[in-house]
């Protein structure tokens, strides 16, 4: 029987920095010369040797076969320590784990993509994965909002975004420091939705990010007439096995780790916690 | 049998696909002695910028083989006075009105669409985006994707109104500004301005213009502009107006046939007043004609 | 195999052909505690008693080394940790106990993925379960779907006053009780007519009450003041965790440096207030009456949903170790009681389906 806990040394062959505390970095295998088989929304177990493990968004698309990425902001001790790694250094992963957006379910759709602050990150792989496969899908609409332009991640990407057929961008943040240049929203991401075109008949909307954001957007949708089942959400807990066995992450009777992190709205609903009430 | 001629652009509703070309109509003062001006599709002002300009020196057109060059300068009176005085004159033909708008900074763009809002009888709002941006040294702001995009957002988080960008040709690749803008949030597209032009009197070796190059316009162009419609309608999905050389319904036509969804009128209301009435006629003649009742029937028909 | 009977007086003789199959583990009493250690040939364990520690840690262990790691020349380099897992056999394990150890199977050998030094333990432990002849005043075992006299494990014995009935339940039981050739003789009828009848009696002897379905907890989820006043003395010391037999949350830690070290599973608690401590601050159970909730419901509730058991064994352990007397038998029948009151009638409330 295999050993659930190994961790696959994996070398770091880039790294981007998104913001003054998130970068994104670039990985391969050491041992087999491939990147992952995963889902957008799935999540690895990073492990830094001798300090810890935890879990951590896949940020690239599926579809970049060779490497896969990681953007990590530094808020603890062992993001701290994956903060001070280079190009060249080697962490352990295992995964991937937990469930993806409904990629199947969006073919041909047109795609609603909400996100707040870092909730980006788990879904910088699907709109990137929409971008290559642009005949897959429909429309893709971006609406992203973090507090300060410096906070925004993945700005580099927003030309390469833009660039593409069919696809919109919206900005927002909560406020602009003097002498920024922001020609973009401020304000909460709800009121971004104003901007959207999409028939909510024909659409999923995929939200991840601060849970009061997020229930926020669900109220904002529901009332647009999405329908409960098209709405998905990722939600985040700390998780340490990554296996539904340690107890940490559950919500419920659900388990973060292997039933989510990405539930769809009905799923939430069912439980106990009222966590994304959005009650009309 | 009835012909339908009617569309809808952006959330507008036209009752035909003809409007002027910003800049070649004023605010329809001097037409309105030749035809009912409530009889267009649209009317669309000359651009109008926060505060008044006087333009460029003069000479400031000249004309050339099947076109016209000018360096007009964006002269107007402003946003003040022209929601004083043009405004109000423009609402009397019930008509839908887009006001274009132009500015030489970000702020600027942004600042007119929220004095903009809640007045009444403005129906979108058009982005002129050949002016040069001072904060980037003087680089029109159509000039590439990313100020183009950032000026559509400028206007857009600005305005609920419908926003329609125009495009200058004047650029290696109009499908990626097209892009661009439309991921700002644009409703429409309007395309193409004017190209940028040059020409020198051999007498006096001197250049026609006293600005030296002016925006090219007229028939010359349509060519140009018809290619450049074609492949903006491969690669978004929002409508588009289609400018550049048209002075007959059956120019008109090859434009709903690259994929506009409706034609502004420009260089052609200079040499024939009643143009635009001219090639309304004329576009339900030609449907007609051919046993086709809806204008609808031949958007983005060329056949391959 | 046919059931057998081993007279009293045979029994050490079994112990001791058992030890030389492999490790025998069985109830001996400490200086404070009595917990299940390993006992050599010859010695004769009290089996009256009902150790304080739950013999879980033999299986589960508390910390358990999972990985190795060195790095060097050719980077990292991650191995399992891998060591000789002798035979080992629990010998008087009880059947709330043993019966704990099912409902471990269910949490840790999941269909994500099994837990696998616990699984290899768990292959090469025998478990021959005695059953319990005198269930103690914090015993409720018959109350979630078990009983004194469950015939859970691998082999199980009775005590018949000068003989025990053993039954093998299990391959390897079958191999342990063969062990003991020849101090065994095949039961009569009669032999199993008494322990049928003893098996009646011994379940009547743990009073049943009615306890709380989970469309019955879920109902009261949301009802903040049921559970703050049930968590109002509790103190989030987690000793419930520790030596409840079923309990099973655990932390990874590395132990060593970045050259070389190991990484171990480690028992945790989610009692304490750190358990669903993230990274950035947030912490959804930072009140103790929400994670005293987390416990009961996933004992009673979740535990039912996602593997079909109830997570409790009934073993009184938590009740008999808790410093400020939480009774988690008062929970329950409390827990019904908002219900019925809430649903109507007491009647068959005893024999409702568990998932209704």
């Amino acid at each position: 029987m295999k050993n659930p806990y190994i961790a696959h040394p994996a070398i770091i062959t880039n790294i981007r920095q998104e913001t003054a505390e998130t970068k994104t970095y670039t990985l391969e295998f050491t041992k087999q010369k491939r990147g992952l088989v995963f889902i957008p929304g799935q999540f690895n177990m990073i492990s830094l040797l001798g300090f810890g493990e935890g879990p951590f968004s896949i940020t690239s698309s599926p579809l970049r076969k060779e490497i896969f990425e990681h953007t990590i902001r530094l808020v603890g001790s062992l993001t701290g320590q994956i903060n001070r790694l280079n190009v060249g250094d080697i962490v352990g992963i295992r995964g991937p784990y937990g469930s993806g957006w409904p990629v199947g379910l969006a073919k041909n759709k047109d795609l609603l993509i909400i996100a707040g602050g870092v909730g980006l990150a788990p879904l910088r792989g699907l709109i990137d994965m929409a971008i290559e496969q642009r005949n897959g899908f429909g429309e893709v609409e971006i609406m992203y909002g973090s507090r300060k332009p410096e906070n925004l991640i993945f700005t580099s990407d927003y030309d390469n975004w833009r660039s593409a057929p069919n696809i919109r961008l919206f900005l927002t943040v909560d406020e602009v420091p003097k002498g920024i240049e922001w020609p973009y929203g401020q304000g909460v991401v709800t009121n971004l939705l104003k901007f959207s075109k999409i028939n909510p008949a024909n659409a999923l909307a995929f939200i991840c990010g601060p849970e009061i954001m997020m229930r926020f957007i669900v109220r904002s949708l529901l009332i647009r007439e999405f329908a409960e089942k098209n709405i998905f959400v990722s939600m985040e807990r700390r998780m340490e096995c990554g296996m539904a066995k340690c107890g940490r992450c559950m919500i419920g009777p659900k388990y973060v780790c292997t039933d989510g992190p990405v539930f769809s709205y009905p799923e939430v609903k069912a439980l106990p916690h009222n966590l994304l009430a959005a009650s009309l | 049998m009835s012909v339908n001629l009617s569309v809808t652009l952006a959330g507008i509703k036209l009752k035909n696909p003809v409007m002027p070309a910003s800049g070649t109509f004023g605010a329809g003062r001097e037409f309105s002695e030749f035809f009912d001006v409530g009889r267009l599709g649209a009317i669309v002002a000359k651009t109008v910028t926060l505060k008044p300009r006087e333009g460029n020196m003069p000479p400031r057109i000249c004309e050339t083989t099947s076109g016209m060059l000018n360096s007009i300068g964006l002269q107007n009176e402003g946003l003040e006075y022209f929601l004083k005085h043009d405004l109000p004159y423009m609402r009397k033909f019930k008509i839908p009105i887009i006001v274009n708008i132009a500015g030489n900074t970000l702020e600027e763009y942004a600042q007119i669409c929220r004095d903009l809002k809640g007045i009444e009888g403005v129906s979108a709002i058009e982005l002129n985006i050949s002016c040069p941006n001072i904060k980037a040294g003087g680089i029109a702001f159509g000039a590439s994707s990313r100020l183009a995009e950032q000026v559509t957002a400028a206007a857009r988080y600005n305005t609920d109104l419908p926003l329609i960008v125009k495009l200058t040709p004047n650029v290696y690749n109009i499908s990626k500004i097209a892009r661009a803008v439309v991921s700002a949030g644009a409703d429409a597209v309007s395309l193409i301005n004017t190209l940028v032009g040059m020409s020198i009197d051999i007498n006096t070796f001197k250049p026609q213009l006293a600005n030296y190059t002016g925006g090219l316009s007229g028939p010359a162009i349509k060519p140009v502009a018809v290619r450049m419609v074609w492949e903006v309608a491969q690669t978004v999905n929002v409508p588009i107006i289609g400018i550049g050389g048209i002075m007959t319904a059956e120019d008109a036509i090859e434009f709903f046939l690259a994929g506009a969804t409706a034609v502004a009128i420009g260089t052609a209301n200079f040499i024939n007043p009643t143009a635009m009435i001219d090639i309304i006629n004329g576009i339900e003649r030609f449907l007609s004609e051919r046993g086709l009742t809806d204008i609808r029937q031949l958007v983005g028909k060329v056949r391959l | 195999m046919q059931a057998k009977i081993l007279k009293t007086e045979n029994l050490q003789a079994w112990l001791d052909k058992l030890a030389s199959y492999g490790e025998v583990y069985a109830p001996v009493k400490g200086k404070d505690t009595s917990s299940f250690e390993r006992v050599n040939a010859g010695v004769m364990p009290d089996f009256s008693i009902r150790t304080d520690v739950p013999p879980k840690g033999l299986i589960f262990r508390q910390a358990e080394k999972i990985l190795a790691y060195t790095v060097g020349e050719d980077g990292l380099e991650i191995k399992r940790a891998g060591e000789e897992i002798s035979n080992r056999i629990i010998f008087g394990i009880r059947p709330c106990d043993s019966r704990a150890f099912d409902i471990l199977d269910a949490a840790l050998l999941n269909p994500y993925a099994s837990e696998y030094s616990y699984s290899v333990m768990r292959e090469r432990t025998v478990l021959i379960t005695l059953a319990c002849n005198e269930p103690g005043q914090t015993c409720f075992c018959t109350t979630v779907d078990g009983s004194p006299a469950g015939k859970v494990g691998n082999v199980w014995i009775i005590d018949l006053g000068d003989r025990y009935y053993v039954e093998a339940l299990s391959p390897s039981g079958e191999q342990v009780v063969m062990l003991g050739e020849g101090l065994f003789m095949d039961a009569t009828e009669d032999d199993k007519l008494l322990v049928q009848h003893k098996e009646r009696e011994l379940f009547k002897a743990v009073s049943r009450f009615p306890a709380p379905t989970v469309g019955d907890l879920n109902r009261i989820f949301d009802d903040e003041d049921f559970w703050k006043r049930l968590a109002d003395k509790c103190l989030s010391c987690g000793m419930c965790t520790f030596l409840c037999p079923t309990c099973h949350c655990y932390e990874i830690k590395d132990e060593g440096n970045p050259k070389s070290g190991d990484r171990y599973r480690i028992w945790d608690s989610c009692m304490f207030s750190n358990f669903t401590l993230a990274a950035g601050g947030h912490n959804p159970r930072v009140e103790h009456w929400k994670r005293l909730r987390q416990r009961m419901m996933h004992k009673f509730s979740y535990f039912i949903e996602n593997s079909g058991v109830i997570g409790c064994v009934g073993c009184g352990r938590c009740i008999r170790s808790c410093p400020v007397a939480f009774d988690v038998r008062e929970f329950l029948r409390d827990a019904a009681l908002v219900c019925t009151a809430t649903v109507g009638s007491i009647d068959g409330l005893l024999d409702r389906d568990r998932t209704a």
